[in-house]
């Protein structure tokens, strides 16, 4: 098997994932207390101030995110590392050195 | 061979990068239209930290993306037995977990405003909880596996795991609880601002989401292909079994 394949596969995966994770219905008349819809306001008055919330939550997702990014960027790195290493191993042995 | 592999893995990185820079682009820009564009909600739906909606919904869906490529990965794994489904595989449950993750904290900063409480044992905050323990054991199934078996159950964890998404997905329906329900069928839960917002956030995380997973995913079968080729240099007496690093 290609090893592109599964990520060919993965693709394709992911372009079918794109419509259906959005809409589901959700209509439930007896909601309750839930919310149905967010509606814009102007001049609200916070009772609880929600600011210093919304910036950790922001912060929390660059981070999370930012972190990620760095340990595949390691990850990355060290691949090369690896692979150099295999290369240097293979070119000290000369052909005439196998046991 | 060698120099092959290295090659690939560098060009994927260069073609890579520039999806990477529209995916932040995008992101900076989704960024911008939560927090000063998009108009404040009402208090009920949590006043100014219904923004975080922005960026919890469509972190919820790469969650999704994530636990779906895991569990393609992982059947095909079980199928073939090949690195490249193992791979694929090992992307997606990072990548679900990494995104749950952003879920779990992010949800409950906005209900402690919305709800007076930053945890309450609602059905989908549950089972989502519940959904990322899952990925996380996988991972750390597979992180300590040292051959076939182990992986094999790994794999078999997540297929049997990824049962709990529809669940997840449902929970609100099924047995209602406090969480919002606002992107309906027939739309209209969300203001027009609001739905370009997270129209174009929802973007920004498909980009990122393709991105991250095809570069984790290479980057696992690189791993797995240089580990393969030092065990098949040392069996043909090219490699002495001292030289792994």
């Amino acid at each position: 098997m290609s090893p592109t394949r599964p990520l060919r596969a993965a693709a394709l995966a992911l372009a079918l994932c794109l419509t259906p994770a959005v809409s589901s219905a959700q209509n439930d008349p007896g909601a309750g207390d839930r919310s149905m819809a967010f509606r814009p306001v102007t001049g609200a008055q916070e009772r609880v101030p929600g600011g210093r919330l919304v910036v950790t939550a922001y912060a929390a997702v660059l981070l999370l995110l930012g972190g990620y990014v760095a340990f595949i960027a390691r990850k990355a790195s060290r691949l090369e590392d690896d692979v150099r290493r295999l290369e240097d191993d293979l070119a000290r042995r000369a052909p005439g050195e196998q046991p | 061979m060698f120099f092959r592999l290295g090659d690939t893995v560098r060009a994927t990185m260069r073609w890579m990068t520039v999806l990477a820079g529209v995916a932040f682009a995008l992101m900076a820009s989704a960024l911008f239209m939560a927090l000063d564009w998009a108009p404040v909600a009402q208090e009920a739906a949590g006043g100014l930290t219904q923004k975080i909606f922005y960026f919890h919904v469509p972190s919820a869906y790469v969650m999704y993306i994530g636990v779906g490529a895991c569990v393609l990965g992982s059947i095909g794994y079980l199928a073939q037995r090949t690195s490249g489904w193992d791979a694929l595989a090992q992307a997606g449950a990072e990548m679900a977990v990494v995104f749950a993750s952003i879920v779990l904290i992010s949800g409950p900063l906005w209900a402690r405003k919305a709800w007076g409480v930053y945890w309450a044992w609602d059905p989908r905050l549950t089972t989502t909880l519940l959904g990322t323990l899952i990925f996380v054991a996988y991972l750390v199934l597979h992180s300590t596996s040292q051959g076939e078996a182990e992986k094999k159950f790994a794999a078999a964890l997540a297929v049997m795991g990824a049962c709990v998404m529809p669940v997840i997905h449902f929970s609100v329906q099924l047995w209602r609880g406090q969480h919002p329900t606002v992107i309906t069928s027939r739309g209209g839960g969300l203001a027009p601002e609001m739905g370009k917002t997270l129209g174009v956030s929802f973007l920004a995380f498909t980009l990122m989401a393709a991105t991250l997973l095809y570069i984790r995913a290479r980057i696992a079968l690189g791993e797995a292909r240089v580990a393969e080729l030092r065990t098949e240099a040392v069996s043909l007496g090219l490699l002495d079994e001292g030289d792994d690093a």
